[in-house]
């Protein structure tokens, strides 16, 4: 009761700044005065980027410089066309329409009685002779031609569209939304009709085919003799609210506050039935094309077939985000998941925070919201794009990481750890930044007399020469140089990037990021006894690379103190004559683990066998993969190759000079055909291969 | 089909306990849709792979909810709950994509755990998640997944929830009295593209486009003709445990939950009479909540994806244009039919006529129920008991739709006593419309289908060659309940099929057509 006072004084009051407003602004229209609006609107082509980036050429409606309620600058062409508000009292609606497309086009209002413009012409004379009529009302003609519409208005929404030619002009975008109120906040001058606000709810699809015939892109072309003839066979494959389909980047629709009152306006512009449903809240349905219903229905879903329009009253639940989308399961876009006619309706809490996505590293991505209401696409090179929102507080937001084809993602900083998808609590400002890096590639260390130098492979598995480092391989000259230079490569600053050094004797030169050698500030007496293998990784899974020595079966991995020996020691996981270790994130939780690459003579199966710990450091536990290389000169490498954030296996095998690299596809196959390998890169008889996310 | 039916029952009791069931709930005489209730207010779901037959032998590759560690069925199971419960569901996902339940109609539900999605947590492959709600009105409900809904609704993953009133459960929908039944069913409509299904199975996923489906099946609570007149849980059909096949007494109120899950409209027919369109998604369509002064008599029920609608359906046997209970006006009741079944609606003749009328004025209340245009029977009779001594059959018609002035169009005597209606005389109207003349050929002329009882009368049975007949021991009257959409007829193109079943109208004295009514309910208790 007390709230029902409120929200009458509430809407007197705003009436009363309405009216205030009308009067300040000089408007010639008030409340309670029959009279009329005029509205210009001009038809012309424009088009829509659809989220996965195809561009569709669609005919819409701008709103030039009208009387009533349009800009007053000339608007932009829109799909759908502006809404057509025809303010309270006033009884009749005027339309004079410009026409800029490549037919002839009308207006009609279904549901409303056409008082001007309304004879249906004109005729055309068929192949077969027959007169066939084109349009249910007058047109405006090609070229600019005008024509001046009226009619008789009564409370209720409608949809306006196209009636020329209306199979192809509706669906090309022709439409738009006609409201007027009864009442200042009433609908329908009844109590179940008063709102806090109104949302109009505009559902249309496209058949891109269609579309493309009609902007005679691609060599397609529409109408007789043309690449599409009809629109029998109507495939659509987006599906718009308020001509926008669903993508990560589309915000929520507010609906105001707990126990506010909204009019939601459905309007069916597209050629097939749909049923709207929300989940969580059910609605009153006050009208039906424009007619109020004596007895309201109360349903969470409705049948709003084409060309139809139903209002419907809800009362704001709590604080929340509620779906709206469409049962028929239009909720795709191009046949992706998570898109269509869907979008979030939020009841705004008295508490919202933001979230700021941030991106960074090597390689390059984009950081979707997955979760209910979406508001986030966040590209890289640091935020572009939808990159901050807000939300009601408490509400969770998942966010997903998509490294670009070249990428992979390596891990969340901020209000996330980890690589796997983040999920952020809004209790507070929350911010994100997720570091993509390049996928592993290959590499060549190369001791030419005495001058070090490394050939950085930029993704083609060829070489392709010294330069820009997309275009062109990095080529980093000189670092280090002395026979027994062993390079080694890790993300020695948390960066996201691989950067390259030089394990000698004991001391590790380690490129800050200049590529100067050698470097300021070097590590020395960790390992240097003879026969000492560097290895590298991130022992800890704290995101840096660190450095290790195998000696002859046990492994002294750094604490990241770079003292010697430190405390974590293997004691033995390898040791035989001839192993090789080789370290990678076999299971992919972040942690480097350890392996030995060791050639057996067994019977039948000969070759390289891959022992690669478990977490026992038992190498009697493991069962090796294998065999996967075997040849005497084979060198095991690893990398993420498929970019799975777990490290894969691989053998650098220099045959007559030219060095091949066959990387696992995750089969462990190894056969004549398989894997395929990728080169040649390097070959010479002093290279050393090195793997890593360039740069 | 009864007596195997009943026979199937009693292997069900035995074998319930391979099904993980923890007991099997006999609600006696009422038949009720089969489906699963919890002792605890919790259910454990499993979303997992499967497969389900269809009539023309293929198997279709699915996804869809088990009970517990259950076979995967098609559809979900059925939660039978009841008002007010606050229930907490379980989703274990034994799948290779994330999977969720949204609960429309459900204003209370929550997500408790899983991984935030589109439109609500779904469980993670190998994860879970878990959702609670309360049922706060009761009704008809839906639920289905809400990740990646336009792909694993169409897998399989949809379902019912029914919400049973807090006062008379077991006899009303609603709390409306409007709602009462004596009987009810299930009729989840579902269509499907097996192209999808073969993509999902050879585990090209990505190659699905679901804005080119194309159905080729269409489904009645998971099964197609002619596996909808099967019972429930048969053995041949492990992953399609619900039947959709009404057994129902002439004068029944007969429940029809209809529930929309796939993504196209299907006009669902209820052939026989119309039907009362009590409620849609769960809502009594009511000005005053307390009787359904909104219903519609309809046709065909349009049910749209995603909606729910709650029918009441009453076979009377009008208009038909002939008597079902091999009736002559002037027959006496058929041996065993009781007074209280005959009688529908029962009225008071308020003026005093002469027993030559020609027409008869009806005020009363009840006369507003009676057939609008259609001529139908009715029996007057003044004094005591029924059958008594006194009674006049005649067969009426409005004089124009909505008056209160009946034509007579015929008359006659059940009795020799009566032969004026005096002020004060009861008149009850029945479905009894006038007989049918009928001179059955010589049997062997005949081929008779298994449903043939070898008479048309309900109840009435007659000796058949050997090996015909059999299918209907109690001379019941079948006839298809379908979509109305003649395509959906099929299944893959072959007819009879899809999305049809056969309701089959028995007589109403049991002690005639004795057939068993025992729902399957299965309780669980995680």
């Amino acid at each position: 009761m007390t709230n029902k006072i409120l929200m009458k004084l509430t809407l007197r009051f705003t009436l009363i700044l309405v009216l205030l407003v009308l009067i300040l602004a000089g408007s010639p229209v008030l409340t309670g005065v029959a009279s009329a609006v005029t509205y210009n609107l001009t038809a012309d082509v424009t088009t829509k980027t659809m989220p996965d980036g195809t561009i569709i050429t669609m005919w819409g409606f701008a709103c030039t410089n009208g009387t009533g309620g349009c800009p007053t600058t000339p608007g932009v062409v829109t799909v759908p066309g502006p809404q057509i508000t025809v303010p309270v009292g006033d009884t009749t609606l005027n339309i004079n329409l410009t026409n800029n497309l490549p037919e002839a086009v009308s207006i009609v209002i279904p549901g409303l009685i056409q008082t001007a413009g309304r004879s249906p012409q004109p005729f055309i004379t068929d192949t077969q002779s027959r007169a066939r009529r084109t349009s249910f009302a007058d047109v405006a003609a090609t070229g600019g031609g005008t024509q001046s519409y009226a009619w008789t208005v009564k409370p209720g929404t409608y949809l306006y569209q196209s009636g020329a030619h209306p199979q192809v002009q509706v669906q090309m975008g022709l439409y738009g939304a006609v409201v007027n109120d009864s009442d200042p906040g009433d609908a329908y001058g009844s109590a179940s009709t008063i709102y806090n606000s109104s949302v109009p709810l505009i559902f249309s699809e496209i058949d891109p085919v269609l579309h493309a015939a009609v902007a005679g892109q691609g060599g397609a072309s529409y109408g007789p003799g043309g690449t599409m003839t009809s629109t029998i066979d109507y495939f659509p494959k987006y599906f718009l609210i308020n001509g926008t389909p669903y993508s990560a980047e589309k915000p929520p629709v507010s609906l105001g506050s707990a126990g506010d009152r909204v009019i939601l306006r459905f309007l069916n512009a597209g050629l097939r039935e749909l049923v709207p449903i929300i989940n969580g809240i059910y609605m009153t349905l006050v009208a039906e094309d424009g007619n109020f219903y004596t007895n309201p229905k109360t349903q969470y879903s409705i049948m709003l077939a084409p060309g139809k329009t139903v209002d419907a009253m809800i009362t704001n639940p709590g604080a929340g985000y509620y779906p709206l989308y469409e049962r028929r399961l239009g909720t795709t876009n191009a046949g992706a998941t998570g898109g269509g006619m869907m979008l979030s309706l939020q009841v705004a809490g008295v508490t919202q925070f933001a979230l700021n996505v941030t991106t960074s590293g090597s390689g390059s991505g984009t950081v979707e919201s997955a979760s209910m209401p979406g508001g986030i696409n966040c590209s890289s090179p640091g935020a572009t794009g939808s990159c901050t929102a807000s939300y009601n507080t408490g509400t969770e937001i998942r966010l997903v990481a998509k490294p670009a084809a070249d990428s992979g993602f390596l891990k969340w900083t901020g209000a996330c750890t980890g690589a796997g998808d983040c999920v952020v609590t809004m209790n507070a400002i929350q911010s994100v930044n997720a570091v993509f890096r390049l996928k592993d590639r290959i590499g060549i260390y190369r001791d030419a007399n005495g001058s070090g130098r490394w050939y950085l492979d930029n993704g083609t598995g060829l070489f392709n020469g010294c330069g820009a480092f997309t275009a062109l391989d990095a080529c980093l000259i000189p670092f280090g140089g002395l026979a027994g230079d062993i390079p080694v490569v890790g993300d020695w600053n948390g960066s996201g990037t691989s950067r390259i050094g030089i394990y000698r004797n004991g001391a590790w030169h380690l490129d800050s990021g200049t590529h100067v050698f050698p470097v300021a500030a070097t590590v020395s007496a960790f390992g240097g006894v003879a026969g000492d293998i560097p290895v590298v990784g991130d022992w800890n899974g704290n995101g840096t690379s660190k450095i290790g020595i195998y000696r002859n079966g046990a492994w002294y991995l750094d604490d990241g103190t770079n003292t010697f020996p430190p405390i974590a020691t293997i004691a033995s996981f390898g040791g035989e004559q001839g192993d090789i270790p080789v370290t990678g994130d076999w299971n992919g939780d972040g942690i480097t683990d350890i392996g030995i690459y060791r050639y057996e003579a067994r019977q039948f199966s000969a070759g390289g066998y891959w022992y690669l710990d478990n977490g026992t450091h038992s190498l009697a536990s493991v069962t090796p993969i294998g065999p996967f290389g075997g040849l005497p000169q084979d060198i095991p490498v690893t990398g993420d190759w498929s970019n799975d954030k777990k490290t894969d296996i691989g053998i650098y095998r220099v045959v007559n000079n030219r060095a091949w690299w066959y990387l696992d596809n995750g089969s462990h196959i190894f056969n004549a055909l398989l894997p395929v390998p990728m080169g040649p890169f390097g070959g010479w008889m002093t290279d050393k291969p090195v793997t890593g996310h360039w740069y | 089909m009864n007596r195997k039916l009943n026979n199937i029952f009693k292997y069900l009791l035995v074998s319930s306990a391979v099904l993980f069931l923890v007991a099997v709930w006999i609600i006696p005489a009422r038949a009720a849709v089969d489906g699963v209730m919890t002792s605890n207010l919790r259910y454990t779901l499993t979303a997992k792979p499967g497969y389900i037959s269809v009539p023309d032998g293929n198997s279709i590759y699915m996804w869809g909810y088990a009970v517990g560690n259950g076979n995967m069925q098609y559809p979900g199971p059925t939660l039978i709950v009841n008002q007010f419960d606050t229930i907490t569901i379980t989703l274990n996902n034994e799948l290779t994509v994330p999977v969720s339940i949204v609960f429309p109609g459900q204003t209370s539900a929550v997500a408790l755990s899983g991984s935030p999605g589109l439109l609500t947590k779904e469980a993670l492959p190998g994860g879970f998640a878990q959702y609670r709600f309360t049922a706060s009105q009761p009704g008809t409900y839906i639920y289905y997944s809400g990740t990646m809904p336009e792909l694993q609704t169409e897998m399989g993953l949809v379902g019912t929830i029914i919400v049973r009133p807090n006062s008379n459960p077991l006899t009303r929908a609603y709390s409306s009295a409007s709602s009462s039944f004596d009987r009810e069913y299930l009729y989840l409509l579902t269509e499907m593209d097996p192209a999808v299904h073969d993509l999902v199975n050879k585990g090209k996923m990505d190659q699905v486009d679901t804005t080119t489906y194309h159905p080729v099946y269409w489904f009645v609570n998971g099964r197609s003709l002619p596996d909808t007149l099967l019972p429930p849980l048969y053995p041949t059909l492990p992953n399609q445990p619900y039947s959709a096949s009404p057994q129902i007494r002439v004068g029944d109120r007969v429940l029809i939950r209809m529930v929309g899950a796939g993504r196209d409209l299907h006009p669902l027919h209820l052939h026989g009479n119309h039907h009362q369109l009590i409620a849609r998604d769960g809502r009594l369509l009511s000005t005053t909540g307390t009787t359904a002064d909104l219903a519609e008599m309809l046709f065909s029920t349009s049910v749209a994806p995603g909606q729910t609608f709650d029918s009441i359906f009453t076979w009377t046997g009008e208009n038909l244009g002939w008597d079902l209970y091999g009736h002559a006006l002037t027959d006496p009741l058929v041996s065993g039919f009781g007074a209280g079944d005959e009688v529908f609606v029962q009225t008071t003749l308020n003026g005093g006529i002469t027993g030559g009328a020609t027409q008869l004025q009806i005020n009363t209340p009840a006369a507003g129920s009676w057939p609008a245009t259609a001529a139908f029977r009715a029996i007057i009779w003044s004094g005591g008991g029924f059958p008594g001594s006194a009674r006049e059959v005649v067969r009426l018609k409005r004089t124009s739709p909505g008056s209160s002035t009946f034509n007579i169009l015929s008359r006659g005597r059940e009795d020799t006593s009566a032969s004026a209606w005096l002020d004060g005389d009861s008149i009850v109207y029945t479905d009894h419309g006038g007989p049918m003349p009928v001179l059955l050929p010589d049997q062997q002329f005949l081929t008779n289908g298994m449903f043939w009882s070898g008479s048309p009368f309900l109840g009435s049975t007659a000796p058949l060659p050997p090996g015909e007949g059999g299918f209907n021991p109690y001379n019941g009257f079948f006839f298809m309940w379908h979509s109305h959409s003649e395509k959906e007829l099929t299944s893959n193109n072959i007819f009879p099929g899809g999305m049809a079943t056969m309701a089959v109208v028995e007589h109403p004295d049991p002690a005639i057509a004795p057939f068993s009514d025992i729902p399957h309910i299965t309780i669980v208790a995680p």
